[in-house]
C-alpha cells in the first residue's frame, strides 16, 4: 500500500505513514480488500520463513490491537478492530501452506463460490470408488490418498519455484489444490464418537 | 498537632487499609479546586510520599495511620479536624476547619468568605 | 485518574481485585475474606447478597439462588435438568428467557439469571467504590473460556445492569495464564486446567516475551465442582436408603456435600450429618464416585492438545486454577493426563480475579505491570450458518485468534425479494439442531431484483470480547443491508433497557448518555458560579477578563444546547481556566482576611504570588 505513506493523518494532520500514524498513534482506515503480503509488509512468494510471518504480525499487532485503544474514541477503537481482525487473517493465510498457494494464484484465500476449476473426471471417478472401498474398510485408502497427495504437493512446489525465478505460471495451482481438498478427506482417521 | 484525625477516623483508615491489602499505605488529604466553583476536600490512598508533603502520624504503633498534606493544601488545613461518620444520610470523612467556619465532606464546595 | 478493576464472577465465589502499587491485590470485607459467595437471597425487605444467603439457603430454600452462573445465556429448556438439581421453580411459559421464580411467605419474585448476578457485582462495585474513594474508571470480568455468544452477552448485561463499565470481557484461564506469567516471566507453553464450581476449561497458551496467545481452548460449561457435590449427596441419600427429600433437605444436604468434600481435601475419612443420622465417607469411596466427572475432562484436554498440534512434551508448564482442583485426585489425575506435576503455587480461588486486575491495568494505557504485554486470546467455538438440509456451513473455525472476520456472500431465491434470513450457530456438530443457536439475521432493505441477481456479502466479526457482530452489504447498489438481530436465547436490548430504567439507582440507559448528564451537570454548576463570582466580585476583575469571560459561558450555552459532550468537557475546563487568575485573587484577598495577626505578605510569598517580596 505505498500510496498510503503520502497520506495525512485523519487525526493530527501530519503525515501517518501505513496503519498507524507515526506521528500521533492512531490507526488509519484500514483496506478494504487487504493484501496479506502487503498487510504484513512482506513481499509475496510461496517459499516462506514461517518466523518473519510472525515477527511481522507481532509487530504490527503490538500497535494495533484493540486492548491499546481501550480508552480512545469510538472510532479509532473501531478502526484497530478492524486491523487487528485483517492482520489475524493475514497470519493465518500465509501460514497456511494451501491458503498461501491459492491466494497466490487466484487472489482470494478460499475456494471460489462459482468460476472454480472443474476436475476432470477420471480424477472423480477415481475419488468415488476410493469413497466405496474406504466405506467398507476404514482406512485402506489412506496410504494410496497420501502417496498421492504427497507427489500433487511435489508438482507445487516445482510450479512455484518456477514462478519464483520469473518462469512459468500458476494457471494448474487452483486445480491442484482442489484435488488436495479431496485426498484430505481419507488421511484422516475416522472421528470418535462423542 | 497542626491537624487532628478523631479515633473514628483512624480506625476507618486502618480498616479500609486492611480491606485493599495495603497496611503501608499513606493517607492523603487535601484541597482541590481553586477556579469559581470553590475548593473542595478530597481523601486518597498513596503508595509513595513526596518530599515536600508534610506527614503526620496517629494511632498506635499496630494501627498506625501516615497521613501525607501536600504544602499547598496544607496552608488552608493547619487547624483542620478530620472525623469519620456513618450516618443514614451520609457515610464518609468531614473537615472540621476553623477557617472556613463550617464542616464539609468530600467532594463538597467551600469558600472561605 | 479512576482505577480499572478486575472482577471474577464465578459459579461457587466472586472476587474483585485492584493493581496498587504495581500490585493485584483482591479486596477484602470486613472479616479479611476476598470471596463472595455467589449466593443471591430475595428477602422482604431487600435483596441479601454473600455469606449470609448461602449459609441460610436451605432455610430460605425458595428464594436463593446459588450456582445462577449455570443458568446463564441459556435456553430455558436446557436448563430444566439444573433446576430440577437445586429445586429452583422456572416460569415454564417463557421459551426464550430463563425466568427464576423466588418465593418466601408472601413474597413473590421472578428475576432472570443476568438479575440475580448483577447484585452478586453490585456488591463486588460497592467494595471497590469504598476502598478508591470513587467509582472504578471500568471493569474487565471474566467468563469461562468456552462461553458461547449468548452467554457472555448475558454477563456484559449483568454489569450494565450493575452500573459497571466492561472494559474487556477476559476469558479465566487467559486470566490465570497472566498472573502466572506476569509472576513467572517466563516463556513457553502452559495448560491451564481450571475447574471451577460449575465449568471446565482447559486452555493452552504461549508465552513469549511479550506476546501471551492462546492456541487452543476446550472444556464444558456444564461440567464442574457442583458435580462432585451433587455424587457425594447422591452417595448419602442412597446410603441412608432415602427416596425423596423435600426442598430444605435437599439444599441442606447439597451444602453439607459440599463441606465433606473440602474437608476431604486434608482428611481420609469425614461424616455427613442429615439430621439424626450420619454417614461416614472415606476419600478412596469419594474419589470413586467423582472419577466420572474427572474423565469428562480428558476429552477436551485431549482436543486442545490436537487442535493446537502438540504433543504432552510440548507442554512446559501445567498450571491449577479453580478451588476444585485442590480435591488431590483432581491434581493426580492431570499429572496423569499431561506427564507432569501441575504448578500450584499462586491460590487457585485468587488467581483468576488477579490476573483479570492486571488486565485492567493494561487497559489503562499507563500500566506499572509489564509494560506492553499483548493478549492474543481466541474463539472457543466455530461459527456457522445453516443452510439447506439442516446442515452447518462453518464459517470461522474455532481457536481462530480473536479478533475475526469472515464474510460469505447470498443472493435471493425469489424475484423482488427484499429480506434474507440467516441462522447463525456456534459450535462443532453437523448438523443444526445439534449446535447452539447464536440468532437469527434477518437482512431487511435490499433493493428488489430478480431472483439469484442481488449479491449481499454479510460480514461477520468476533471482537475482542469474542462476542459477534454482524454488518452487511448489497454489493450491486452499495445498500447496506440493515440487521435485526433476534437473540435466541436472552434478554432483548429492550428489555434490559426497561430493567435499567427501573432499577433505583440507574435511571440511566446508556454510558454516553450518563456521561452527557454528568457534563452538563457539572458544566451548570460552573457557570452559575462564575456568574455569582463575577458579580459579586466585578472590581477583581483587571484588562478585558470580563469579555474573554462572556465569550466563553456563550460558547460554553452553545455546547449545551448542542448537547455536544465532548465540547461542553472542554468548554467547562476553558472557562475554568480563563477565570483562574481572577478566582485566585478572590481567595488570596479572603485567605488574608481570615488569617488574623498575619502578614498579607508572607501569605502571599506562601502561596507564590509574583511580585511579593520577602521582607
Amino acid at each position: 500500500m505505498p500510496e498510503a505513506e503520502n497520506l495525512a493523518c485523519w487525526k493530527c494532520h501530519e503525515r501517518a505513514g501505513v496503519a498507524v500514524c507515526v506521528s500521533c498513534g492512531a490507526p488509519q482506515p484500514p483496506p478494504p480488500s487487504p493484501d496479506p503480503f502487503a498487510v504484513l509488509g512482506l513481499t509475496p512468494r510461496f517459499f516462506l520463513d514461517p518466523t518473519l510471518v510472525d515477527e511481522a504480525y507481532k509487530r504490527l499487532t503490538r500497535k494495533l490491537h484493540p486492548d491499546r485503544f481501550s480508552g480512545k474514541a469510538a472510532v479509532e477503537r473501531r478502526m484497530s478492530l478492524q486491523w487487528t481482525a485483517i492482520l489475524n487473517d493475514a497470519r493465518r493465510v500465509l501460514r497456511d501452506p494451501d491458503r498461501r498457494a491459492r491466494w497466490l494464484a487466484t487472489g482470494s484465500a478460499e475456494v471460489r463460490e462459482r468460476g472454480g476449476p472443474r476436475l476432470d473426471t477420471p480424477f472423480l471417478q477415481q475419488m468415488f470408488t476410493w469413497r466405496e472401498e474406504e466405506e467398507e474398510d476404514p482406512g485402506v485408502i489412506a496410504p494410496r490418498a497420501q502417496a498421492l497427495a504427497a507427489s500433487i504437493r511435489a508438482e507445487l512446489d516445482a510450479l512455484f519455484r518456477a514462478w519464483e525465478a520469473g518462469q512459468g505460471e500458476l494457471s494448474l495451482v487452483e486445480d491442484r489444490l482442489a484435488r488436495l481438498k479431496y485426498l484430505d478427506g481419507f488421511a484422516v482417521v475416522p472421528p470418535q464418537k462423542e | 498537632m497542626a491537624i487532628q484525625l478523631t479515633e473514628r477516623a483512624v480506625t476507618r483508615v486502618v480498616e479500609l487499609a486492611r480491606k485493599r491489602q495495603t497496611p503501608e499505605a499513606f493517607f492523603r488529604i487535601g484541597i482541590r479546586g481553586g477556579g469559581c466553583s470553590g475548593l473542595s476536600y478530597f481523601v486518597d490512598f498513596s503508595e509513595t510520599a513526596d518530599p515536600k508533603d508534610k506527614v503526620f502520624t496517629f494511632g498506635a504503633p499496630d494501627a498506625q495511620v501516615k497521613v501525607l498534606i501536600d504544602r499547598k493544601s496544607y496552608l488552608f488545613l493547619n487547624g483542620t479536624e478530620v472525623d469519620w461518620k456513618a450516618e443514614l444520610m451520609k457515610t464518609g470523612f468531614e473537615f472540621h476547619n476553623p477557617l472556613s467556619g463550617k464542616s464539609c465532606s468530600c467532594g463538597e464546595s467551600f469558600t472561605l468568605a | 485518574m479512576a482505577a480499572n478493576i478486575g472482577i471474577d464472577l464465578g459459579t461457587t465465589h466472586s472476587l474483585v481485585a485492584v493493581v496498587i502499587g504495581g500490585k493485584a491485590r483482591c479486596l477484602l470485607d470486613e472479616t479479611g475474606d476476598p470471596l463472595v459467595p455467589s449466593a443471591v437471597r430475595y428477602a422482604p425487605d431487600g435483596v441479601v447478597v454473600g455469606r449470609d444467603a448461602r449459609d441460610r439457603a436451605s432455610e430460605f430454600t425458595g428464594s436463593t439462588f446459588t450456582s445462577v452462573k449455570r443458568f446463564m445465556g441459556r435456553a430455558p429448556q436446557d436448563c430444566s435438568s439444573d433446576a430440577a438439581l437445586f429445586r429452583y421453580e422456572m416460569d415454564p411459559d417463557d421459551e426464550r428467557v430463563v425466568r427464576l421464580i423466588a418465593r418466601q411467605g408472601e413474597l413473590v419474585r421472578t428475576v432472570t439469571p443476568v438479575e440475580v448476578s448483577s447484585e452478586i457485582l453490585k456488591v463486588l462495585r460497592a467494595r471497590a467504590v469504598e476502598v478508591l474513594f470513587g467509582e472504578p474508571g471500568g471493569a474487565v470480568i471474566t467468563v469461562p473460556a468456552y462461553f458461547d455468544d449468548a452467554q457472555r452477552q448475558a454477563t456484559r448485561d449483568a454489569a450494565r445492569l450493575a452500573g459497571l463499565e466492561v472494559l474487556r470481557l477476559l476469558n479465566e484461564p487467559t486470566a490465570a495464564a497472566i498472573a502466572y506469567g506476569l509472576d513467572t516471566r517466563g516463556s513457553g507453553r502452559f495448560v491451564v486446567y481450571d475447574l471451577g464450581g460449575g465449568t471446565f476449561d482447559v486452555s493452552i497458551l504461549e508465552l513469549d516475551g511479550d506476546v501471551f496467545q492462546v492456541l487452543a481452548t476446550a472444556g464444558d460449561t456444564h461440567l464442574g465442582g457442583d458435580d462432585f457435590d451433587q455424587a457425594l449427596a447422591e452417595f448419602v441419600r442412597t446410603q441412608l436408603g432415602l427416596s425423596e427429600l423435600d426442598d430444605a433437605t435437599h439444599r441442606g444436604l447439597l451444602l453439607a456435600a459440599e463441606a465433606a468434600k473440602r474437608r476431604l481435601s486434608e482428611l481420609d475419612v469425614t461424616e455427613i450429618r442429615l439430621g439424626d443420622a450420619v454417614v461416614s465417607v472415606t476419600r478412596s469411596q469419594f474419589e470413586a464416585l467423582i472419577m466420572p466427572v474427572l474423565q469428562r475432562t480428558s476429552a477436551a484436554c485431549r482436543q486442545a492438545l490436537a487442535d493446537a498440534k502438540l504433543g504432552r512434551d510440548g507442554i512446559d508448564a501445567v498450571v491449577l486454577v479453580g478451588g476444585s482442583t485442590r480435591t488431590p485426585l483432581v491434581r493426580r489425575h492431570v499429572e496423569e493426563l499431561f506427564g507432569r506435576a501441575p504448578y500450584c503455587d499462586l491460590n487457585p480461588d485468587e488467581v483468576v480475579a488477579l490476573g483479570a486486575a492486571m488486565q485492567a491495568d493494561i487497559l489503562t494505557g499507563n500500566s506499572s505491570l509489564a509494560d506492553d504485554l499483548l493478549l492474543l486470546d481466541v474463539i472457543p467455538l466455530s461459527l456457522g450458518l445453516e443452510v439447506m438440509g439442516g446442515v452447518v456451513e462453518r464459517f470461522i473455525p474455532r481457536c481462530s485468534t480473536i479478533p475475526v472476520s469472515a464474510s460469505q456472500t447470498f443472493t435471493t431465491h425469489v424475484d423482488g425479494q427484499t429480506a434474507v434470513d440467516l441462522h447463525v450457530l456456534q459450535g462443532d456438530r453437523e448438523l443444526a439442531k445439534d449446535n447452539r443457536s447464536l440468532g437469527r439475521f434477518v437482512l431487511r432493505g435490499l433493493p428488489p431484483l430478480p431472483a439469484g441477481v442481488p449479491r449481499v456479502k454479510v460480514s461477520f466479526l468476533v471482537d475482542a470480547d469474542g462476542i459477534l457482530q454482524v454488518s452487511a452489504r448489497e454489493e450491486h447498489t452499495g445498500i447496506e443491508a440493515r440487521i435485526d438481530v433476534k437473540p435466541s436465547y436472552g434478554l432483548t436490548e429492550e428489555e434490559i433497557e426497561q430493567m435499567l430504567e427501573d432499577a433505583i439507582e440507574h435511571a440511566e440507559t446508556d454510558v454516553d448518555d450518563r456521561m452527557l448528564i454528568e457534563a452538563r451537570v457539572e458544566a451548570e454548576g460552573i457557570l452559575a458560579a462564575v456568574q455569582k463570582a463575577t458579580s459579586v466580585d466585578s472590581g477583581l476583575l483587571q484588562g478585558d477578563e470580563a469579555s474573554q469571560i462572556r465569550a466563553v459561558i456563550a460558547d460554553l450555552q452553545a455546547a449545551m444546547d448542542e448537547g455536544n459532550r465532548r465540547k461542553i468537557q472542554d468548554l467547562s475546563h476553558a472557562l475554568d481556566a480563563v477565570t483562574a487568575p481572577f478566582a485566585q485573587r478572590r481567595i488570596e484577598r479572603d485567605l488574608s482576611l481570615a488569617l488574623t495577626g498575619r502578614d498579607a505578605n508572607t501569605v502571599a510569598i506562601e502561596l507564590g504570588i509574583p511580585g511579593a517580596a520577602r521582607v
